[in-house]
């Protein structure tokens, strides 16, 4: 087989004749997945991937492919851009890829030995732990990933990034409507505490069995960490200029204004040495770099590229997508109070554990709705009472922003099946929202 | 050039030597180009050629499943043995697999193009969503954002598997998607959606693009300046086929995955309240029945044989408003001991078959829509709709209307802003009792498995009309 970076750099060559700007990225990856349900194995899974995406703007026309390993299909990639460049329009928003060279920090975390863990060991272990807490199945996976990826740009970017991750997920069921669900994630196997996860979602299936009804109405709202999470993954991709420009965000007009309460403060951090989603540069070759969204409540930047910097008078903060910024890397900064004594101070709420099908009405106000699944805890007078079911949040997310009032100091790496990135979370606790649930 | 059927055959016979006792393989070719638009600004316009070979083995009881886009022997070799080692690791913790017994096949099947993907430029795909952009630009309707995203796609595919089968297949896919933003004096709405068929460039003049979203801005626009809130109580809604399409996707098609009724979707996209013993159980009224056909010529689900080499059939999952039918893989039948009815699909190589929707409906009835409004002394007309979800069990569901009115003594009157239909599928299906001749079908990418495999598909009816409901 030929090697991806040779042909890389062909390709390279002949870019660098017909393209104004390009950014070429090989990326090899090996991924393995264990799928268990009801505590036995559905699947094993593996992918071995190699692949080459390309980037060019040529005459302001900005163009995307990938192409297999080969010289044969490099020269026909090129000859096929220069073609679509002649029949495109112009992107006059178009204002360049980042210049470099530039120097870059080092690796973050790399597990040599991910390829091989025993993936059959870890999974009978957390079903094992589970079990014990008195579930009566589980489903979930496990997931490790070995990968490189280099990256040459016309700038003079000719870098080298590699990264390991392990993902854990475990859905436990107990009887009569109880469920919970575990997740763990990180860049090595010492990190993952695949363990706890499985023990956490079972205490939760076990405690949220029989579930009552409860009433719609407005409760404060303790988010555990993986609820948290997907709300979060939410508002850190609105920060995405290009999202903000097509009507997609809620933070439109508002860089430099109060989005949430002082309690909250977000980053984009993709330098962290154990973060999941660190890289040692964005898709444009910029050295990654800590980008402030919110900050004690304000919203500090969007999230820009090099291009989209430039349009707006301001520096890039490294969140290349080149057709799209975004973060790679989320930490919510966590609080100083704990889990205990954050519930002692709710007088009406509930303890969501998790949530799903998180849908806008209007992306651009922020009016949308998601569903807990999983326990659902009622909290009177500072304590839980019961397990509860059947609720939705609708809401407003700036509103929900504005009434964070704590977060949590235990701070968790997470990854879920319909998170975008990874991210770094405390619990949070949102006073006064709104929950409704179906007519029956 | 054609599929390598060697290299696919190769996969299967070198995984029954490591030891398999069933291996299938899915060799596929997919070119793709896709145009973006943003507020009149051509973002960025990609192509690319994407090859690869997936591999399911049955290694004592286990599956495994492994995917590549090294292709040639040795690519293949390695993936055949990891996913023989992978399984065979986990044989300890085994589910017992068994895949009901199917008759091997041997087919060849393609979709025609009238106006074939590969001839049409660049310069007119984009230009199309031009012609978009200036539709609604110059309906005044104050869309201040306008996201449009056209791609398409020529997926080749060859099945083979160790009993003999081998299905080569090549589909044509158009899927147009996107967003308008509305704001006007402080007011805002947005309308998401998405049209899909499987064809050539035709579709897009099936489509009416530029017709169809001016009008729905200027509808919009009027429902955002003049629309009223409906008091609250019970009232008769009707609910135009886009509605019914989302619900019977959401509440009708998902419930009756048979993954999902065995627990294997538990950590993902959930499980369903209906349970292996459900059939002929009575859910809904005698008005609602329920289909789910891949076979629905240049349906955006088409397929004639899905990810295992089974015959696409059309199947009831309700009929009459009793439970009549799951959506089955090989291995959820063989456990529930129901006849396979090929509802097992793949979103591509890299992805292993689960049980899916294709296209699925509501059947239609004798009335018209306007005999539904007929029917209705006071109630909401529902249009189309912005906002939905619903649980992991798929019982408590919401819809946000967005293009909506009053019905008064059967007449459609002032635009209702965001009524909220808020309800659990028992009470939805019972409450249906009439539905209309006006069948639609809109397409949709449905999401499922880990990692997430979005797949199109179709889904519609006729408008319903649902007896003495609230509204939020």
């Amino acid at each position: 087989m030929t090697d991806s970076l040779s042909v890389a750099r062909h390709l390279a060559g002949r870019l660098g004749k017909v393209a104004d700007d390009f950014a070429i990225s090989t990326e090899s990856y090996e991924q393995a997945q264990v799928k268990f349900s009801n505590s036995r194995v559905s699947t094993t899974q593996r992918w071995i991937s190699r692949s080459i995406g390309v980037f060019a703007a040529i005459g302001r026309r900005t163009l995307a492919t990938s192409i297999e390993p080969s010289v044969s299909a490099a020269d026909r990639c090129v000859e096929k851009l220069v073609a679509f460049s002649r029949a495109v329009g112009e992107n006059n928003q178009y204002m360049g890829i980042a210049k470099g060279p530039f120097r870059y920090g080092g690796f973050a975390e790399f597990d040599k030995g991910m390829n091989d863990v025993d993936m059959a060991d870890v999974v009978a272990g957390a079903i094992g732990a589970a079990s014990e807490v008195g579930v009566k199945r589980c489903s979930g996976v496990f997931e490790t990933c070995v990968g490189d990826r280099h990256l040459l740009t016309s700038s003079g970017v000719d870098a080298l990034d590699k990264y390991t991750r392990a993902y854990f997920s475990l859905r436990a069921m107990a009887d009569s409507e109880g469920s919970g669900h575990g997740v763990s994630a990180s860049r090595g196997m010492r990190g993952l505490g695949y363990v706890r996860a499985a023990r956490e979602a079972a205490e939760v299936a076990v405690a949220s069995r029989n579930p009552s009804p409860v009433d719609e109405g407005v409760y404060d709202v303790f988010f555990e960490h993986l609820p948290a999470a997907n709300l979060m993954d939410v508002v850190s991709g609105a920060a995405s200029v290009f999202y903000v420009e097509s009507g997609l965000s809620f933070f439109g007009g508002k860089v430099g204004k109060r989005v949430a309460s002082s309690s909250l403060s977000m980053a984009d951090e993709p330098v962290l040495y154990s973060g999941v989603g660190s890289r040692r540069f964005d898709d444009e070759g910029s050295p990654s770099r800590k980008a402030n969204i919110i900050s004690r409540g304000v919203l500090k930047s969007y999230l820009h590229n090099a291009s989209t910097a430039a349009r707006y008078g301001v520096s890039s903060t490294a969140s290349a997508g080149i057709v799209s910024p975004r973060p790679s890397n989320v930490v919510v900064q966590p609080g100083k109070s704990g889990k205990d004594s954050i519930i002692r101070g709710i007088k009406k709420g509930l303890v969501v554990t998790n949530v799903w099908y998180t849908r806008f009405s209007n992306y651009s106000t922020g009016d949308f709705s998601t569903i807990p699944r999983d326990g659902v805890f009622l909290v009177e007078n500072g304590k839980i009472k019961k397990a509860v079911r059947g609720i939705r949040i609708s809401d407003n997310l700036l509103r929900m922003l504005s009434n964070v009032s704590s977060v949590s100091s235990d701070l968790r790496q997470v990854m879920g099946w319909e998170l975008e990135r990874p991210i770094s979370v405390p619990q949070v606790l949102v006073k006064g929202v709104r929950v409704t649930k179906s007519v029956e | 050039m054609e599929l390598d059927s060697d290299l696919a055959e190769f996969a299967v016979d070198y995984s029954m030597k490591l030891g398999a006792r069933f291996a299938d393989a899915r060799l596929e070719r997919g070119v793709y180009n896709s145009f973006l638009l943003k507020n009149g600004v051509a973002q960025v316009s990609s192509f690319e050629e994407v090859s690869g070979i997936g591999v399911r083995v049955l290694v004592r009881s286990t599956l495994g499943f492994a995917a590549t886009n090294v292709l040639g022997r040795q690519g293949v070799r390695e993936a055949v043995k990891s996913a023989v080692r992978d399984a065979g690791r986990c044989s300890g913790l085994r589910n017992g697999v068994r895949l009901s017994k199917c008759r091997a096949v041997r087919s060849r099947y393609e979709v025609r193009e009238r106006k074939p993907l590969a001839d049409v430029g660049p310069e007119d795909k984009l230009g199309a969503l031009v012609d978009v952009e200036r539709s609604v630009v110059a309906a005044n309707a104050g869309v201040v954002a306008r996201f449009f995203s056209l791609s398409d796609n020529v997926d080749e595919k060859l099945y083979v598997n160790s009993e003999g089968s081998s299905v080569h297949s090549r589909v044509p896919r158009v899927n147009f998607y996107y967003y308008m933003t509305l704001s006007r004096k402080g007011l805002s709405m947005q309308r998401y959606w998405q049209h899909g068929k499987a064809a050539g460039f035709e579709a897009l003049d099936e489509f009416k693009l530029p017709e169809v979203l001016s009008g729905e801005a200027v509808a919009l626009r009027q429902n955002m300046e003049k629309g009223v809130k409906v008091s609250s109580g019970k009232l008769d809604v009707v609910v135009g086929p886009e509605i019914t399409g989302i619900i019977v996707h959401e509440s009708g098609g998902h419930p009756y995955e048979a993954d999902r009724i065995l627990g294997r979707e538990a950590a993902q996209a959930g499980e369903s309240f209906i349970g292996s013993g459900s059939l002929g159980y009575t859910l809904g009224s005698e008005a609602v029945s329920i289909v789910d056909d891949p076979s629905l010529p240049n349906s955006f689900g088409f397929y004639l044989f899905d990810d295992e080499g089974v015959k696409a059939q059309r199947k009831y999952l309700m009929r009459r408003g009793v439970i009549s039918g799951f959506l089955h893989s090989r291995e959820s039948s063989a456990v529930m001991g129901m006849p396979v009815n090929g509802a097992s699909r793949a979103k591509g190589y890299d992805r292993e078959p689960i049980p899916r929707m294709s296209n699925t409906f509501i059947e239609p009835g004798d009335l018209s829509e306007e005999e539904l409004l007929e029917g209705v002394k006071k109630g909401v007309y529902i249009r189309n709709f912005t906002e939905w979800n619903i649980d992991d069990r798929r019982v408590n569901q919401k819809y946000v209307g967005a293009d909506a009115y009053v019905i008064s003594n059967g007449r459609l009157g002032q635009p209702v802003k965001s009524p909220v239909l808020e309800i659990t599928t028992h009470a939805l299906y019972r409450s249906i009792d009439a539905v209309a001749d006006n069948v639609e079908y809109h397409a949709g990418s449905c999401g499922k498995g880990e990692p997430m495999q979005a797949l199109p598909v179709w889904f519609g009816g006729p408008s319903l009309r649902i007896r003495g409901v609230v509204l939020k």
